[in-house]
């Protein structure tokens, strides 16, 4: 329970959605290996789930596909009853999990269906929201353990100052994310407060604000600020009136201070061949609660499981926390560790296996653990990270009118094939995508992509970027720029033209914020 | 603000009183089932989804009553997904073309009288009986009572085998909703309490609590990071659990729900609302008031998702229209923000003087304060551009001369010269508009300076923005809200207060002029006759003639103000006019009072009495008659001045807006007006 228990409509709101849709339904899946630019190992997932949430992530070598639907009755096809695994969650008041064994990739795909009963107890409601963005180094060419190391101390810091001291919901977490090359950061120019790189050595982070608490977000900026400085360059999004998000203000410079900043530990650095790296994924799923992601990366750190790719976010009250592991040990015996591990569990068996000595904690934290379930992945040698220097491209849109039953619409492939073939791109890759059915005919896609021009030259990328992007978007939007999703449910069925599915307000940009001009709601 | 918390919401004394007075239940009280319904009908009614635009048509039916037509658009696709089927009552089973029950409003229960609905062609519309209505949201309040109770979290006494302080309180929740009982007696039961009826109090505090209950932040703990976290920051959002708000909106206000039919999508409907009542003021505390005029406000609600609001207004031909304003608090939350954030950077000021790592984020928040609270400030200075050619429009009318706007001396160039210049607040938005362009509001500033700004921005009320008529006219009056395009970093649907100004004044102002002719023949008459009397009584000393002419005397005293009295046009007693007349008539009733004691005296007294007592009896009326006419003219030269009040100094109507050509010292209050208002409390949204 939280603060907005103030506001009457979103009590309200929570109470029917307690009342209407008992559970929730989710699956997730991992993809160790891949190659994202062989579209035969992105096979697309066909899907029955007719009101749902999707959200695809790359990381280092490594798809996640997360998905969630509610399992009210106006979520559920029109034969469909509530799945048995929701049933189970629902009276054992804890959220379950079935192992799929997929044959697909030779064994690199690995699924897990289950439910949960739902949490409507996570009141939060979010008046804003404060971005930030932490860069630890300037290049994301070579990853190193110690680099890993230093990610997992300064994650469970950050999560600690915003869940923990100020008491800020923790709405999401990427690594690695866009960010600011060398050149960017010398120049204290306005028009460079957009990120031009698709993936940098940086973390980003999204707390809800809201207006119980004024102070609230300022200290957690002041701890933040005196952490960062004269070791991370840390920025924060605009608060100047007319901004919104994406658009960066650095508050702290690795130049500025170093000399004072010396309280906080330096990662134990350990020097391992790169080519010798092993990894694993890990999620970590349950309620969304205060403080979650907080003990999560907390509890990472101290079994000494240090993350290279962080992806956390909420889907329909669940809160999903994704790790890559690094499992390029100092001492070598956590691969061993790892593979004797049960494939999913309680994430309180977890720590246990992993940190005996820390398994005597107290009950009710063991309780508090029991809502939360761990996926454990393979161990696999992440493939080289791709090289050359990769540009954000953002973009936006919604289908109207889209067929009842389906999981994407295809647009994200078009808009990549779109962006690949430009004369002035190499390569174009999609570095997350998230989906939403906001009703039943509605889809809200929105997808950040990387693409690598063919000559880079830093005076003129940015025309250049926004050439290519202008330029897909006009070809988009153009009649037949777009397939509509086939809808093999209704084929035989005669439709109207009034029903064809339409693309609207697509947006194909360079700049996250240029996605909603900054008329529009700030969320 | 910690204090308030210990202040008990009204609901929640509500709840208590009935938890403690009803008798203990011995099966669950008989309630709709239909809960869920009333759960999508309160949330319905609080949010307004399906209003597009509302018109009030206000009327003033004597001085303390107003009467309303509603007018509202009402578009069924305007509801959010799932709406639709969730007010069909029969839900998802019910025909497509079953009927809606759509919420369209609330008015106060005490003051209710029968509502009837018409659609756009004039056909009425059918509506929820009340009781109906109440027994759905009674329903839809128990069952937010049951998620609360079985949340993580709730009070583990409610969960045990013994039902009957659950049913105690689902009880106590129908009693004051389906019956809107509101007066409860205190009943102290000491320790002879049951213990079901302990129970159940014991668990509202933990019921109902806006405490976070942090699950899982200490599970495992972190090796020790050096480096200071701040303490944990003081909560000041001490606010009321909803559900005690939403019970006591519920149980003091009646919701009208239409029955609609699915087709057509987008209706019209309107409606008389319930007449509302005005504070009443004694009379002669007007005569005080810096106006001659009689000021009305009325204070009402703009649903979330209303875009455009219209309020007109049509008064009487025997009143003026002489200022009608809307105030809106639209712009209150984002000042709100912008005076915490200056109240925090003072305190990162404070704390890090010489930090060098924090030099990048203070800069920041400066930045960020500065350019919101320009923008609040340009609003501002907009909306007083907007009443200065309001006022100019009325001059063109011909209803007073402009007032010169004076502005100071002095080019402020940020917020610390503005300070300077501005002097408590006073022309504070227009010379804003003077400040450099470009140049950041906030450069410099200490802890205190930065307080000073809070104050000084607090006192100003620059949240409350300005609307006012649009084409002011004799009788009538007319002003639309609208939205504003942009936000200020907030959410941008939310409900609005709004206040509306009046100020009526006598559409024929010569009856102060008359009753000062009045008053002022009739101290000449007075004088004539009393100077005639004096002259033949020290003449004749004892005549048989004189008592025939005291005869004469008394009734030329008694019957030409009469006559004259009747000539004078006296409105009805509890109309507006009559109100604005009150002080000329108590002046001509007051002259005719000396006349007639006069005319006694001069009957009674013989003429043969000593000379003082006549002298008293002569020169007291007329001295008496010559404060009345003082009076008289005074007001009437008081009436002429206060034509020239640019800015009525009534508490309605914005600081900011009083301080621009503020007349009266800054630190003396406001004066306040006939006020209607709808509701006391009420609920966010």
């Amino acid at each position: 329970m939280s603060r907005t228990m103030t506001q009457a409509t979103t009590l309200i709101s929570v109470a029917l959605r307690a009342a209407a849709d008992p559970g929730v339904q989710f699956e997730v899946t991992h993809v160790e290996g891949v190659q994202v630019d062989d579209p035969t190992e992105n096979p697309t997932q066909a899907s029955d789930w007719a009101l749902g949430e999707s959200f695809v992530s790359y990381g280092r070598g490594t798809r996640l596909e997360l998905r969630t639907r509610r399992t009210g009755r106006a979520h559920l096809g029109p034969n469909e009853a509530i799945p048995d695994i929701v049933k189970r969650a629902i009276s054992e008041d804890i959220p379950v999990v079935e192992d799929l064994e997929a044959a697909q990739l030779g064994g690199r795909v690995t699924t897990w269906r289950g439910g949960t009963s739902g949490y409507p107890d996570f009141f939060f409601n979010f008046a804003d929201k404060l971005d930030i963005l932490l860069t630890l180094r300037d290049d994301d060419e070579q990853w190193s353990p110690a680099d890993s190391e230093s990610l997992s101390v300064l994650l469970s810091q950050v999560a600690k100052a915003a869940g923990v001291s100020v008491e800020l919901p923790i709405t999401f977490v990427r690594f690695p994310s866009a960010g600011f090359n060398s050149s960017q950061r010398l120049s204290a120019s306005e028009h460079d407060s957009d990120p031009l790189l698709a993936r940098s050595v940086s973390l980003r982070l999204t707390v809800g604000l809201d207006q119980s608490d004024p102070r609230a977000r300022l200290a957690f900026l002041v701890t933040l600020a005196d952490m960062a400085a004269g070791r991370y360059e840390l920025r924060v999004a605009d608060r100047r009136f007319g901004s919104i998000s994406g658009q960066w203000v650095l508050i702290s410079d690795p130049a500025v201070g170093r000399s004072k900043a010396q309280d906080a530990p330096e990662p134990t650095v350990s020097t391992t061949d790169q080519g010798r790296s092993r990894a694993a994924l890990l999620t970590i799923l349950g309620p969304s609660r205060q403080g979650a992601v907080a003990s999560v990366t907390a509890m990472l750190r101290t079994v000494g499981m240090h993350p290279r790719a962080v992806t956390c976010l909420s889907l329909h009250d669940v809160a999903f926390c994704h790790f890559e592991i690094d499992l390029t040990a100092k001492d070598g015996g956590r691969e061993a560790t790892w593979t004797q591990l049960d494939r999913n569990g309680n994430l309180s068996d977890l720590i246990e296996r992993l940190a005996p000595e820390m398994a005597n904690h107290r009950a009710a934290e063991r309780h508090a653990a029991r809502d939360y379930l761990y996926l454990r992945g393979n161990v696999f040698t992440p493939p080289p990270g791709p090289s050359g220097v990769w540009h954000p491209v953002w973009s936006s849109w919604e289908v109207r009118d889209a067929p009842a039953v389906t999981a994407s619409s295809g647009t994200v492939e078009q808009l990549r094939d779109r962006l690949a073939d430009h004369e002035l791109v190499e390569d174009c890759q999609p570095e997350y995508y998230r989906f939403r059915r906001a009703s039943s005919a509605q889809i809200v896609e929105r997808v950040k992509f990387r693409i690598r021009l063919e000559t880079l030259t830093w005076e003129t990328v940015q025309d250049d970027l926004a050439a290519i992007c202008r330029e897909a978007q006009h070809a988009m939007r153009l009649p037949g720029g777009w397939a509509p999703p086939d809808d093999e449910s209704s084929a035989s069925l005669p439709r109207s033209s009034a029903q064809r599915p339409r693309l609207v307000s697509l947006r194909v940009a360079p700049r996250e914020r240029w996605l909603g001009t900054w008329l529009d709601d700030p969320r | 603000m910690s204090d308030s918390a210990q202040v008990k919401h009204h609901g929640q004394e509500l709840l208590e009183r009935a938890v403690t007075a009803l008798p203990l239940p011995t099966a669950p009280p008989a309630r709709s089932t239909r809960d869920v319904l009333g759960l999508h009908l309160i949330e319905s009614a609080l949010r307004l989804e399906h209003v597009d635009r509302v018109s009030e048509q206000l009327s003033l039916v004597d001085a303390t009553h107003m009467a309303r037509a509603i007018d509202i658009d009402v578009d069924i696709d305007g509801m959010p997904e799932g709406k639709e089927i969730a007010l069909r009552p029969g839900g998802e089973s019910a025909s497509t073309q079953a009927p809606l029950y759509v919420p369209i409003a609330r008015h106060p229960r005490e003051s209710l009288g029968p509502v009837v609905l018409r659609d756009g062609n004039g056909n009425s519309l059918p509506r929820l009986t009340s009781r109906t209505t109440n027994r759905l949201l009674a329903a839809g309040m128990i069952r937010l009572f049951r998620t609360l109770a079985s949340a993580d979290g709730g009070p583990q006494s409610l969960r045990g085998g013994d039902l009957v302080p659950t049913w105690l309180i689902e009880a106590a929740i129908l009693a004051l909703i389906e019956d809107g009982r509101r007066d409860w007696p205190v009943i102290r039961h000491g320790t002879s309490m049951a213990a079901a009826r302990k129970t159940a109090i014991d668990a509202l505090p933990s019921l109902f609590t806006n405490d976070i209950t942090p699950l899982t932040q200490a599970m495992w703990e972190t090796p020790p990071v050096k480096g200071s976290y701040p303490g944990k920051a003081p909560r000041s959002g001490d606010s009321p659990h909803a559900f005690y708000k939403l019970l006591n909106a519920l149980t003091a206000d009646q919701f009208i729900i239409a029955v609609l039919p699915p087709n057509p999508r987008q209706v019209r409907i309107s409606y008389d609302a319930p007449e509302l009542r005005g504070n009443f003021r004694p009379a002669i505390r007007r005569i005080f008031l810096p106006t001659r005029d009689f000021t009305m406000d009325y204070e009402t609600r703009i649903p979330a998702d209303v875009d455009s609001f219209h309020v007109s207004i049509r008064v009487p031909s025997a009143l003026e229209v002489r200022r009608f304003l809307m105030t809106s608090d639209a712009d209150t939350g984002a000042t709100t923000a912008v005076l915490y954030d200056i109240e925090n950077l003072a305190h990162l000021i404070e704390k890090t003087a010489a930090d060098e790592r924090r030099s990048l984020l203070t800069r920041s928040e400066r930045a960020g304060v500065s350019s919101r609270l320009d923008e609040i400030l340009r609003r501002r200075a907009e909306d007083y551009r907007e009443y200065q050619l309001y006022l100019d429009k009325l001059r063109d009318r011909g209803g007073f001369n402009r007032a010169a706007w004076r502005i100071d001396k002095g080019d402020p160039t940020d917020m610390t010269a503005l300070l300077k210049v501005t002097r408590g607040g006073r022309r504070l938005v227009t010379m804003h508009r003077r400040v450099s362009e470009g140049s950041p509001l906030i450069t410099t500033g200490d802890l205190e300076q930065l307080a000073s700004y809070g104050q000084l921005l607090h006192d100003a009320g620059l949240g409350w923005d300005l609307h006012v008529d649009n084409d002011p006219r004799e009788s009538a009056g007319h002003i639309q809200w609208r939205r504003h395009a942009t936000g200020l970093g907030l959410q941008r649907d939310q409900t609005v207060r709004a206040k509306v100004f009046l100020s009526l004044s006598d559409a024929n102002p010569t009856t102060a002029w008359q009753v000062l002719r009045f008053t002022v023949f009739n101290l000449l008459l007075v004088m004539v006759l009393v100077g005639s009397l004096w002259w033949f009584q020290r003449d004749q000393a004892a005549d048989t003639s004189e008592i025939t002419q005291s005869e004469v005397l008394v009734t030329l005293l008694l019957l030409i103000p009469g006559l004259l009295l009747n000539r004078l046009d006296l409105a009805p007693r509890h109309s507006v006019v009559s109100r604005l007349q009150v002080f000329p008539q108590a002046a001509a009733w007051g002259s005719i009072l000396v006349n007639v004691l006069l005319a006694v005296a001069i009957a009674v007294i013989p003429a043969n009495t000593i000379e003082d007592l006549r002298i008293f009896v002569y020169g007291v009326p007329v001295i008496v008659l010559l404060a009345f006419v003082i009076a008289v003219g005074s007001y009437t030269l008081a009436e002429r001045l206060s034509r020239r009040i640019t800015v009525p100094p009534f508490e309605v109507v914005p600081a900011w807006l009083r301080n621009e050509t503020r007349t009266l010292p800054i630190h003396l209050p406001a004066r306040t007006s006939v006020t209607f208002i709808e509701r006391e409390g009420d609920v966010d949204v």
